[in-house]
């Protein structure tokens, strides 16, 4: 081997050389390939995550648009409590229309934020405007001003408030009439403009998904502004001005204050009173039996609480009550507690609550008719009490009640029918004329249109049954 | 013996190349044959094939961008729709109702007038409201849990009697902070400082004790959400009836 190894010639070695090149090339091609099959591998599993991850994205793509087209009608209605460059426009003519109304004398207005809002660049679609005001005004006129803005239709609110007491630097000096305070208050409300940020996105079909949209989820605008009623005061003093007398005036006005006292401390006795009689009146009311007295008291009770809702009312719109103290209680003792009885009693529905259940024994009735079961009929029928006689104003329910009549008529007629001893001993039917076909009852013959002694009318017969009509009640009498 | 093969070089018979030699050749060949197969294979095959499916999936993925970008901004547009549903909710949620704090306020200061001996009488010099901070938060407060606050109410006047006025003052003060607007409109007032005025008009009262308050507004977030968890804690009472 050695040898042979030694005899090969040069040449040879050249070939071996060249072979070992070519092996030793075709390995480097491998070795860079293989590094670079790698690194595409490397990519493609990074593309391949990339578009698993795009796949995700894109699938979303439907409901992220229906969020979108969602979002926009929401703002849409959630912009509305906010005022559009129209509003703004007509504020000042608001501001006028207030001040009048209330009374406040408008001594400077400053609107300059409103004037140049079309020249700012900003890219915020919500802009604040704010009007600074100059005012004259007694206190209810400017609690009155200012409540008119605060429960305008659209978004203001009232920022920083001064009032300076017109007569606190000269204390001690007699002012004739309501003394207008020197106030300066600001307005600010807020312009939503949409098309200050980017365009909104294009979306196919949008208006038909919008409605889609919308009707399978309405939108509810639940951002409600919170408001406050303010109402004047009229016997209320002004605490701005100075409420000190002279030294000989003043003795009639403690009497005076005490009999508005006196007045208000019964006032409350009888409303406490006649709170708690309306409490009792209400758990006395399910305790009643028979329908027709329940239903009766339920139409009296829930009148009675009306009357004094109006009452309630009436007291708060005016005043009544003038001490702030009083007012509390009055609040606290009748209105409140009484406003939480007439919305409950409103909510359960009382009438809806008497007609499901009439309406079901009217059901069982209509059943027990079908089972020949008269009396139970009767007897329910009284259960429920003075059908006839009662004069119900709820007109549904006087329908009912006027089934349940009708039903238990037909009862009652069946069992007086029931009662009668009817011999039928033969009858001659001829079906060619059907009126002068013969029954025979008690021995006596009766044909279609004849009335019995008990005023039972024979109405027709045919081969399996007569049919007598007694108090308005069809009764069938089969033969055989 | 010896034999010699006389015969020109030509003539003579070939010699067959030793099996030691030939095997190493063929083995040799062979190899050389492979690497190259192999290396034909993994260069325009396995490789190729690599790289197709790479510019293949680019194209899949280039053809997605389109849709991604969409979804870019649309999400981008729910982004700024919420962003505005927020805000305005903030706007409409940052009222304070003024009417509501100047009457109630208003109601507790007359209120003394009817109350007898337990009474006060209070006149008002002035009246104003200053924003909160820009934090929103109420001065002093510190840390990320103080309570926010909705501004300030500043007031002066004087508490009004003839007979001790301080005592008068203390009523109006104790009265004001256990009212029902006081727990609902505020969070903190000032401690009460003053002093004795006396008044040479020939009216009376005679003497004021001198007021100058400041109450923090509670923040009026805070405050709707309260009041409307209470009409809600009622209207629960009220169906559970």
């Amino acid at each position: 081997m050695l040898n042979a190894v030694k005899n090969v010639k040069k040449k040879a070695w050249i070939v071996i050389g060249v072979a070992t090149g070519l092996v030793l090339s075709c390995a480097g091609v491998v070795w860079v390939d293989y590094g670079h099959v790698g690194e595409e591998e490397e990519r493609i599993a990074a593309l391949e995550t990339q578009i698993s991850k795009a796949d995700s994205r894109i699938a979303k793509i439907p409901s992220i648009e229906d969020h979108v087209l969602r979002g926009r009608v929401v703002v849409k209605e959630y912009a509305k409590i906010l005022p559009n460059d129209k509003d703004i426009n007509r504020l000042v003519k608001r501001i006028t229309e207030f001040s009048v109304a209330s009374g406040v004398e408008i001594e400077e207005l400053n609107d300059s934020d409103a004037r140049n809002r079309g020249r700012r660049k900003s890219k915020d679609p919500f802009q604040k405007i704010r009007y600074k005001l100059k005012l004259r005004g007694a206190l209810d006129e400017l609690l009155d001003f200012m409540n008119r803005f605060e429960n305008y239709e659209r978004f203001v609110k009232v920022g920083q408030v001064k009032i300076t007491s017109e007569d606190a630097r000269t204390v001690g000096e007699t002012v004739q009439g309501p003394v207008k305070h020197k106030v300066e208050l600001d307005l600010e409300t807020y312009v939503y403009e949409p098309g200050r940020s980017n365009e909104p996105v294009e979306i196919k079909n949008a208006d038909r998904r919008t409605i889609d949209i919308i009707e399978r989820e309405p939108v509810t605008n639940d951002l409600q502004l919170d408001h406050y009623d303010f109402v004047v005061k009229a016997d209320r003093r002004d605490p701005f001005v100075d409420p000190r007398r002279d030294a000989s005036v003043g003795a009639g006005e403690e009497a005076l204050a005490s009999a508005q006292a006196e007045a208000q401390a019964k006032k409350m006795n009888e409303l406490a009173s006649e709170l708690a009689e309306i409490k009792k009146a209400i758990d006395e009311e399910s305790k009643i039996d028979g329908f027709v007295p329940r239903v009766e008291f339920a139409r009296r009770l829930s009148q009675k609480m009306a009357e004094f809702a109006a009452e309630i009312e009436e007291l708060r719109a005016g005043n009544f009550f003038s001490s702030a103290k009083t007012r509390d209680h009055f609040v606290t003792e009748i209105a409140d507690p009484f406003e939480l009885l007439y919305r409950a009693r409103k909510s359960l529905g009382k009438g809806v609550l008497v007609r499901q259940e009439l309406e079901n024994q009217l059901e069982n009735m209509h059943r027990a008719f079908k089972e020949g079961r008269y009396e139970d009929i009767v007897a329910a029928a009284e259960t429920i009490g003075g059908t006839k006689a009662t004069n119900v104003e709820d007109p549904e329910i006087a329908e009912i009640l006027s089934q349940i009549e009708s039903v238990s008529g037909r009862a009652q007629a069946r069992i007086e029918f029931s009662q009668i001893p009817l011999a039928i001993t033969g009858y001659v039917y001829m079906p060619r004329y059907p009126v002068r076909s013969v029954v025979i009852i008690n021995d006596q013959a009766y044909s279609p249109g004849e009335v019995l002694d008990d005023g039972i009318v024979v109405r027709s017969i045919d081969p399996s049954r007569v049919v007598f009509v007694f108090k308005t009640e069809r009764i069938e009498h089969l033969l055989n | 013996m010896i034999t010699i093969n006389l015969l020109p070089q030509d003539y003579r018979k070939k010699e067959r190349t030793p099996i030691v030699l030939f095997l190493p050749i063929i083995a040799g060949v062979a190899t050389v044959l492979s690497a190259a197969a192999v290396a034909v294979y993994v260069h325009f095959v396995w490789f190729a094939d690599t790289q197709n499916k790479r510019e293949m999936l680019e194209q899949t993925l280039a053809q997605k961008q389109p849709m991604l970008k969409h979804e870019k901004r649309l999400l981008a547009e729910e982004a700024e729709f919420k962003k505005r549903a927020d805000t305005i909710e903030n706007i409409a949620k940052s009222r304070i109702l003024m009417t509501r704090i100047l009457d109630e306020f208003v109601d507790v200061v007359v209120d003394g007038d009817t109350l007898g001996e337990e009474g006060y009488l209070i006149r008002l010099k002035s009246f104003a409201t200053a924003p909160p901070n820009s934090r929103g938060r109420r001065r002093g407060a510190r840390g990320k849990n103080a309570a926010k606050s909705g501004g300030e109410v500043k007031f002066d006047g004087w508490a009004l009697a003839d007979k001790d006025p301080l005592a008068a003052f203390n009523r109006y003060h104790e009265r004001l902070q256990e009212s029902r607007t006081f727990h609902e409109n505020y969070v903190a007032i000032t401690d009460p400082e003053g002093r004795i005025e006396n008044f040479s008009d020939g009216k009376l009262p005679a003497k004021g004790w001198t007021i100058k308050q400041t109450l923090t507004l509670r923040d009026p977030a805070g405050a709707l959400t309260e009041r409307r968890e209470r009409r809600q804690q009622m209207a629960e009472k009220d169906s559970g009836r």
